[in-house]
């Protein structure tokens, strides 16, 4: 079944349908969530608002990109979240490397992360949707108000800037 | 350098399945949302109860206000609200009858009713050439 009928269904106030959406995108939601705040606890009750906003506001929206929907309520959230906190921490400095299970990253993987820091808050934002939660160019586009052609500047254009990185700081 | 990029790339998709939610935590999670959903919507319902309840209160009262009232009384009042809104919108409908010309300009005359068109109005609506139909129903 497309996951646009599934959507149908749970606006409709189909329990099961909704489980399954929530079973599909959770994963997605939470790592684009997780790598955006500090604490996981914070990871996992933004997640859970997420969800909670997408299926109580369900009737009033016609999801012909669900997609977009869950991670442009994700990215408002998160931005919602971030603003409350503002007074108090450096948005800037918000991620680290605590974001990931570090027992189970190889040192390869390690130097990548703490070189994906050094990117700009777009940039990372953009690697984040594309290879950790797995979004196409046009979602990423939708969901950030760019253009398809943007996206892909941006994502080609800061692994290269990583990779200059890594060169430059002898990671190896 | 393709290679590095791909490599870079490679390890990018990797680190994503170093991040992963408490599988366990998944269903209390839903549960939880669940019984969120259920507590707003129960509360929900309940505001809209007390609305209506409010409403019928009000009705009630204004029903009880007219029996408790001597049927003379009950025929004035009607009389009275009839009155009210309805006075306003006959005298309304009585003394503004409007046409709106509009001739090889953009400009818009509004004529009142025969009381308030002056002359002038008259005159200029004659100097456009308005077909007589129209110009007899505004002088009229």
């Amino acid at each position: 079944m497309e996951i646009k009928n599934v959507f149908e269904l749970a606006k409709a106030g189909d329990e099961g349908a909704k489980e399954l959406i929530f079973n599909e995108f959770y994963t997605p939601i939470f790592r684009y969530v997780r790598m955006r705040v500090k604490r996981k606890e914070d990871a996992e009750d933004l997640t859970q608002t997420i969800f909670f906003k997408l299926f109580s506001n369900l009737k009033n929206m016609t999801p012909a990109a669900p997609k977009s929907l869950l991670f442009t309520i994700a990215r408002n959230t998160i931005i919602d979240y971030w603003r409350t906190r503002k007074d108090f921490i450096d948005i800037d400095e918000h991620v680290d490397t605590l974001s990931i299970d570090s027992r189970r990253a190889s040192n390869e993987q390690m130097d990548l992360i703490k070189v994906l820091s050094q990117l700009s808050q777009g940039e990372q934002e953009i690697l984040e949707l594309y290879y950790f939660s797995g979004l196409d160019t046009k979602t990423i586009a939708s969901i950030t108000n760019k253009k398809e052609d943007n996206i892909r500047q941006i994502r080609s254009r800061s692994i290269e800037k990583i990779r200059q990185i890594l060169k430059k700081e002898n990671y190896e | 350098m393709n290679n590095e990029i791909e490599k870079i790339e490679e390890n990018l998709k990797k680190i994503s399945f170093l991040i992963v939610p408490d599988k366990a935590r998944l269903f209390s999670i839903f549960d939880e949302i669940k019984n969120i959903e259920l507590a707003e919507l129960n509360h929900a319902v309940k505001n809209e109860s007390h609305e209506i309840s409010k409403v019928e209160g009000l009705l009630k009262k204004a029903q009880d206000f007219i029996t408790s009232i001597s049927p003379a009384w009950r025929y004035t009042f009607a009389f009275g609200v009839i009155l009210i809104f309805a006075v306003p919108i006959t005298i309304n409908r009585l003394t503004t009858s409007s046409v709106y010309i509009s001739k090889n300009t953009s400009t818009i005359f509004d004529i009142g009713s025969s009381s308030e068109t002056s002359q002038d109005d008259l005159k200029v609506l004659g100097d456009f050439n308005i077909p007589n139909d129209i110009y007899k129903d505004a002088t009229n």
